[in-house]
């Protein structure tokens, strides 16, 4: 998996994008603590990145 | 019956009409069955000539090229207003082609790249005199008009074009097969594990082995089978230039994630194998990706 | 005369490659004002090889031109071996030799049967539904045939060498990925001698046009340029040797090697094409405004490489002064070129070394630098200059197609042909035979 994410995540630098806008992070069923600070930490990234061009309906 | 043929080509290379001239003598099997209205680069026929028929008086309109100028988008237009059965010919036609790699900067990058940055200009300008203008990037061809038969290809066989032809003027369907190259490559396969990447121009190549398995990046896996495993067969990779089958829906992504599981290695020495994915994976086809249509969006709303 | 300003579009030119419209705009008084080719496309290739494996390069840029893709393929390659300092194995040379040649012989053949021939075959004046090829093989069936065949010929061989005729892929940086197996050079070791003898027929059918048009080939659209063009010690080469330089008056002002073409080659930018002007430096333009392509080649060129060309050379020298600044007799140089290239593709064929399994060298690094890489493609001068880093991936690119070497020469006979047809009516005085086909 994380094979296929670096080769993604070049790929959309390539392509103009923000690669801060993907993230890749293994969180287990005991590890809620990780789980939740990877969701808040991508949420404030995304948040400061602005809304993303991709949205439905444009 | 003898029926109305017109080859209109767009933005490209003319390689989809020499594919067809390359049927040579067979050519002769064809030409009967087929009375040309409008194809400029072999008959004197003009635009005007094209705009002056009436709707769908043509049979079959056959599209090469993608829309770079704003005269190709009315071309193209034109061709779809007077075709019946309207074909998408060649790979620039169907993804918008190997100038879709353009797609990747702005009009203005390329613009001041040819005009005004060549090493060989002294004084640069955008010409812009009794000249059409360019669009802002590639749109595939089947995201502005509708089609009634693709044939990707760069180019399509001769026997491609042909298969396709004799199966309209017989009023048969023409769809595409739902299988890859490597179903065509007559290299000896094995079960995959690949240690390292090699470019193509290292090492030495076993002619006898499948070239993925030896670690050069072929595309046979997840490119249409329509060419006869031409490249592979004489020891060059192949580099996606018909696209995916039709039941891959992103070029590219199909084969990251094929590489993913094949690439035994850490993910590090994947990702310094492959610094361009872009180019390594959507040879002909990025403008119909989804990064590229996206990057589209943007700059339509920019341009707004 | 007509009492407005008048202008005259033809969209598109057609029988060309690629996409041009031709304006002419006419006074007042009916003089001729202005000639403008309006080249209406064009790709960027330059920008997008950035970025890209250069070993690559030799993929990708053969899709400038669908006609022409083995002199790109090769174009390519040799900027990518200079800039990484590699020389190929000499059997992976006269492979080279051998696909450059095979698609020298099929375009030529494509260009002269079925691009040029209908306008003398019909007839300048002859209906454009029976001004094109498809017309002439339905009329002159023989001719259509062995047109074809020739065709088929150097397509097939160069599919032979390539892996495919249109875009080839067997080129690569230190050599040809794939060797020339002795059952295919012997396949066509049968076929070369049929296609040799329609090359003469061919000579034989050209000869007859240019007599029979002798008044408007030597009279009309005559342009005295500038002409730039490949020779080897002075014999017309296609594949590797230096660029030579003649001014109008038949003087070589240049003779130089290609990675140099900086200093001699200057590139002007007009308003009204996206095809730019190459022109001759140290001149300006547009003094300096030269031409490539078949005639600017036997113009620069002391002599053919091989015997028979030559006798055809002499023959068009006599007939007419080096320099030739007659347009027309692009064609007939044409001809010439199609000789050359069946006699080089024969001798190749004899030659062991072209079965030789030793094609491609195993140890080819990358490195940081920039390489220039030049042949002829049939339409003329063609360059490829690539800089790359130390992975060997393109950072750079600047290419003179053959198309932009002519661009500015044909404007110039136009408006010398436009202003002989407006204003002098030099179409009626001239003589044109009875057209083959009507």
């Amino acid at each position: 998996m994380k094979s296929r994410f670096v080769l993604l995540k070049r790929l959309l630098e390539e392509a103009g994008f923000d690669p801060e806008r993907v993230h890749l992070q293994w969180a287990s069923a005991a590890e809620g603590d990780v789980f939740a600070e990877g969701i808040t930490s991508m949420v404030e990234r995304i948040t400061k990145l602005g809304p993303n061009p991709v949205r439905k309906g444009d | 019956m003898v029926k109305r043929i017109a080859l209109a080509q767009l933005t490209s290379c003319w390689g989809c009409d020499q594919s067809l001239l390359d049927l040579h003598l067979k050519l002769l099997d064809v030409l009967p069955s087929l009375d040309i209205v409008y194809w400029p680069a072999v008959v004197d026929f003009k635009v005007a000539d094209l705009e002056s028929m009436s709707n769908h008086s043509i049979h079959f309109g056959f599209v090469e090229g993608s829309c770079r100028t704003k005269e190709d988008v009315h071309l193209l237009k034109l061709m779809r207003q007077k075709s019946k059965i309207l074909v998408a010919w060649g790979s620039c036609s169907v993804y918008g082609g190997v100038q879709g790699l353009g797609n990747q900067w702005e009009l203005k990058d390329l613009l001041e790249r040819k005009f005004l940055k060549a090493d060989t200009i002294t004084e640069g300008r955008i010409p812009d005199e009794n000249l059409p203008g360019f669009t802002e990037h590639i749109t595939p061809n089947p995201d502005i008009v509708d089609f009634d038969a693709i044939l990707p290809g760069c180019p399509p066989t001769s026997e491609n074009t042909a298969e396709a032809l004799t199966a309209l003027i017989t009023s048969k369907s023409y769809d595409l097969p739902d299988k890859t190259v490597c179903d065509q490559c007559p290299k000896e396969r094995k079960e995959k594990k690949i240690k390292k990447f090699y470019r193509t121009h290292q090492g030495h190549i076993d002619q006898n082995k499948c070239l993925l398995d030896q670690g050069y990046l072929c595309l046979g896996f997840a490119t249409i089978g329509l060419c006869g495993a031409q490249c592979p067969t004489v020891n060059a990779p192949c580099k996606g230039c018909f696209g995916p089958p039709p039941s891959i829906k992103d070029h590219g992504a199909k084969i990251i994630s094929a590489l993913g599981a094949v690439a035994d290695m850490p993910p590090e020495e994947l990702e310094r194998a492959f610094p361009d994915p872009l180019g390594s994976f959507y040879f002909t086809d990025y403008a119909s990706s989804y990064l590229s249509k996206i990057r589209g969006k943007q700059r339509s709303k920019k341009t707004k | 005369m007509t009492e407005r300003e008048k202008t005259i579009k033809i969209a598109p030119v057609t029988r060309l490659e690629g996409h041009g419209e031709l304006t002419v705009k006419l006074t007042k008084t009916g003089k001729v004002k202005d000639v403008q080719f309006n080249v209406s496309s064009t790709r960027f290739f330059e920008k997008f090889l950035e970025g890209r494996f250069a070993e690559e390069a030799p993929r990708i840029a053969p899709r400038i031109c669908g006609i022409c893709p083995e002199p790109h393929h090769l174009a390519a390659t040799k900027a990518v071996e200079a800039a990484w300092d590699v020389t190929p194995p000499p059997a992976a040379i006269k492979l080279r030799r051998l696909l450059i040649n095979a698609k020298q012989f099929s375009s030529h053949a494509l260009h002269f049967f079925a691009l040029a021939a209908p306008d003398f075959l019909a007839g300048p004046f002859g209906e454009p539904a029976l001004r094109n090829v498809v017309a002439i093989i339905k009329a002159m069936p023989d001719v259509g045939k062995m047109a074809l065949e020739m065709m088929q010929f150097g397509q097939d061989l160069a599919a032979a060498v390539g892996g495919k005729a249109i875009h080839p892929v067997t080129s690569i940086p230190g050599g040809m990925l794939n060797p020339f197996s002795e059952e295919k050079r012997d396949l066509f070791l049968k076929r070369v001698g049929q296609a040799k003898k329609q090359t003469l027929e061919t000579v034989t059918l050209a000869k007859k046009v240019v007599q029979d048009y002798w008044d408007p080939i030597t009279k009309l659209a005559v342009t005295p340029t500038y002409y730039i063009g490949m020779h080897n010690k002075g014999n017309l080469e296609i594949f590797d040797g230096n660029l030579r330089v003649m001014d109008p008056k038949g003087k070589i002002v240049a003779d130089f090697k290609p990675k140099d073409y900086r200093k001699y080659f200057g590139e002007y930018v007009p308003e009204h094409s996206y095809a730019t002007h190459i022109y001759y430096l140290p001149a300006g333009y547009p003094a300096g405004i030269w031409r490539a392509n078949t005639l600017a080649r036997v113009n620069v060129a002391d002599r053919m490489a091989t015997p028979i060309a030559q006798e055809a050379l002499q023959e068009m020298r006599d007939a007419l002064p080096r320099p030739i600044h007659a347009t027309f007799a692009y064609h007939w140089a044409r001809i010439i070129e199609l000789v050359q290239a069946i006699e080089e593709i024969e001798n190749l064929l004899k030659d062991s070394q072209i079965v030789s399994k030793d094609t491609k060298l195993s140890d080819v690094e990358p490195k940081k630098g920039d390489g220039v890489g030049c042949v002829e493609a049939p339409r003329g001068t063609l360059l490829h200059h690539y800089w790359t880093d130390e992975r060997g991936i393109i950072t750079k690119a600047n290419m003179v197609v053959a198309t932009n070497n002519n661009i500015a020469g044909i404007e110039k006979s136009l408006m010398v042909a436009a202003k002989q047809i407006f204003e002098d009516k030099a179409h009626e005085g001239l003589k044109f035979p009875d057209p083959m086909i009507k």
